[in-house]
């Protein structure tokens, strides 16, 4: 090999490990990006899981409103449910996250059909809170807010989420 | 021992257990009749006992998910290992079939085996030396009605030294007091049922109060959060301090997380309190207003480490 092609070839194998070197800095980056946007997005959906809560426990607890306001709102969450595991791509575990703060327990993939699941649970339970709502008994709506919060929000976070501070 | 049933339970029960016997002495004379009293009385236990295993989560620990209820196989994992809970169902071998009142009793109240060996406080019996005989040996009625599980209870997975029992000797030595803590004077019934529910029933000091570095509960900071609770989860502060504690917490807002999970910001919990509350929800609203009252009688402690959901205003 000439002395001039041994250069060719040594930089252009430099230039190879400085693209891949960019290149996986930029996948990184590019990386927390995604996960934060997602992370965020998602936190904020449930944070609007909780507003719905918080108005359907207004009736429940203080006569606020009424049962048709209820049946909204649970609807709305039923509706919310069948989006969430699509808010949980990937590489956004408290483990993988890139320094982003979530809660997200790895278990969310290591175990997918039971999350898959808890998800559903919550859209069944909301559901029945909606079916009690429109049948007006106020006590069939505070039992079905009831199993709501324990079974549909708790039961996904017993097993998926572990708060961080 | 102090029992801790408010005076007025407890006159109550005994005059239903005299009841009882004068009935069942009465129709033990009409030998024909006395069996059926002999059954309800039964029956009588077994409900009251289930309600007790319940306020206890007995079912949590000795249940693996998806199996046979208190057929053993979950999985607990501490900074010790990974301890399973046995099969508690009534068969002979494999679970506590053979066991009379009193090994029954010893186990729950002083955490020691039939043969004498001293049992892991992992097994919350320092909690549950509180609950008074009677209240134990319904449960016991109620465990003995079960279906009996042939499945055999599994050995634990601890790392030396802890996989030594006869180092829970000095231990306990150290650190079980059989004696709950006394209720005040003072106290109304309520709180003192509540005090019953969350000290020796409930057993919330478990994971609410810290532990030092040998696992023993720190009562000078009773029930002021444990960074290092169960799973690596925070069971938070549950004391009255306002800043860190539920001091800023309305009544209803104990009383709602403990029936429906929901926190004051309309969060739910999780961790090994999503479990808690599939228990206390079954509870009575009484019972779970007991809770709140009792909760709001222990001194506050500051605890900016793991403090409590503060609500939104
Ligand atoms: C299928 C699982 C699942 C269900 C069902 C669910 N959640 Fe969540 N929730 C999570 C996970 C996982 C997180 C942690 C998300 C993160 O930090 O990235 C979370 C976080 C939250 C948060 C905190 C958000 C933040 O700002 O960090 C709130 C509030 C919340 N959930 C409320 C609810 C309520 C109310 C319900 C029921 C109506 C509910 N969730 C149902 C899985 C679930
Ligand atoms: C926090 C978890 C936990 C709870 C709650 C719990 N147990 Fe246990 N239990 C255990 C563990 C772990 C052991 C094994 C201890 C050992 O081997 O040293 C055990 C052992 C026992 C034993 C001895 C079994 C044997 O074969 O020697 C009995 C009986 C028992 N538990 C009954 C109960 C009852 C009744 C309740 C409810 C009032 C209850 N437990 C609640 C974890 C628990
Ligand atoms: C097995 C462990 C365990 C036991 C037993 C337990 N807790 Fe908890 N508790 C926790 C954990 C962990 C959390 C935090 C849950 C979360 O991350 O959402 C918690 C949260 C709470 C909260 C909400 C605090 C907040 O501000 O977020 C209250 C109130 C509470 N527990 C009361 C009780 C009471 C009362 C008892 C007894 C009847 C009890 N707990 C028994 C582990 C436990």
């Amino acid at each position: 090999m000439r002395f001039g092609n041994r250069v060719a070839v040594a930089a252009a194998a430099g230039a190879l490990v400085i693209a891949v070197g960019l290149g996986s800095g930029a996948i990184r980056t590019e990386a927390a990006m995604g996960a934060k946007d997602v992370i965020e997005t998602r936190q904020k959906a449930m944070k609007e899981l909780g507003g719905h809560m918080k108005a359907i426990n207004g009736f429940v607890e203080k006569g606020e409103g009424d049962a048709a306001m209820v049946a909204e709102h649970a609807t709305a969450i039923a509706q919310t449910s069948m989006k969430i595991p699509e808010l949980f791509p990937e590489g956004t575990s408290l483990a993988d996250s890139h320094g982003v703060k979530t809660a997200a327990k790895p278990e969310i993939w290591s175990d997918r059909p039971g999350f898959e699941k808890a998800a559903m649970s919550l859209g069944t339970e909301a559901e029945e809170l909606a079916e009690a709502a429109k049948g007006g008994d106020k006590q069939a709506i505070a039992a079905a807010f009831g199993e709501l919060g324990k079974n549909g929000c708790g039961g996904c976070h017993s097993n998926f989420r572990q708060k961080q501070d | 021992m102090p029992q801790q049933f408010p005076a007025e339970a407890r006159l109550n029960a005994e005059r239903r257990q005299w009841l009882h016997w004068a009935g069942a002495a009465v129709l033990a004379a009409l030998a024909l009749a006395a069996p059926a009293s002999g059954r309800a009385q039964e029956a009588d236990a077994v409900a009251r006992g289930r309600y007790l295993a319940t306020a206890a989560n007995c079912v949590g620990c000795h249940t693996e998910p998806n199996g046979a209820e208190y057929a053993g196989g979950r999985a607990l994992k501490t900074p010790f290992g990974t301890f399973y809970g046995p099969n508690i169902t009534p068969h002979p071998e494999q679970g506590i079939g053979s066991w009379s009142d009193e090994d029954f009793l010893r186990a729950l109240k002083r955490g020691l085996s039939p043969e004498g060996h001293p049992y892991y406080p992992a097994f919350p019996y320092t909690s549950f030396a509180g609950i008074t005989d009677a209240d134990a040996l319904a449960i016991k009625a109620f465990l003995f009605s079960l279906p009996p599980s042939d499945r055999p209870s599994r050995a634990h997975d601890l790392s030396f030294p802890y996989s030594i029992r006869l180092a829970l000797w000095p231990w306990r030595w150290l650190y079980f007091d059989p004696e709950p803590p006394p209720v005040a004077a003072d106290a109304s019934a309520e709180t003192a049922r509540g005090a019953y529910l969350v000290e020796s029933l409930g057993h919330c000091g478990e994971c609410h109060t810290p532990r030092n570095w040998l696992g023993a509960r720190n009562e000078d900071r009773k029930l002021a959060g444990n960074v290092d609770g169960p799973e690596g989860d925070k069971a938070p502060n549950i004391t009255p301090d306002p800043d860190t504690g539920l001091g800023s917490w309305s009544r209803e807002d104990v009383i709602r997380v403990l029936e429906t999970g929901l926190l004051p910001d309309f969060d739910a919990v999780g961790g090994a309190m999503g479990e808690v509350v599939r228990a206390t929800s079954k509870l009575t609203a009484e019972d779970r207003a007991a809770i709140a009252a009792y909760l709001a009688t222990v001194p506050g402690v500051p605890n900016p480490d793991a403090p409590a959901t503060q609500p939104e205003f």
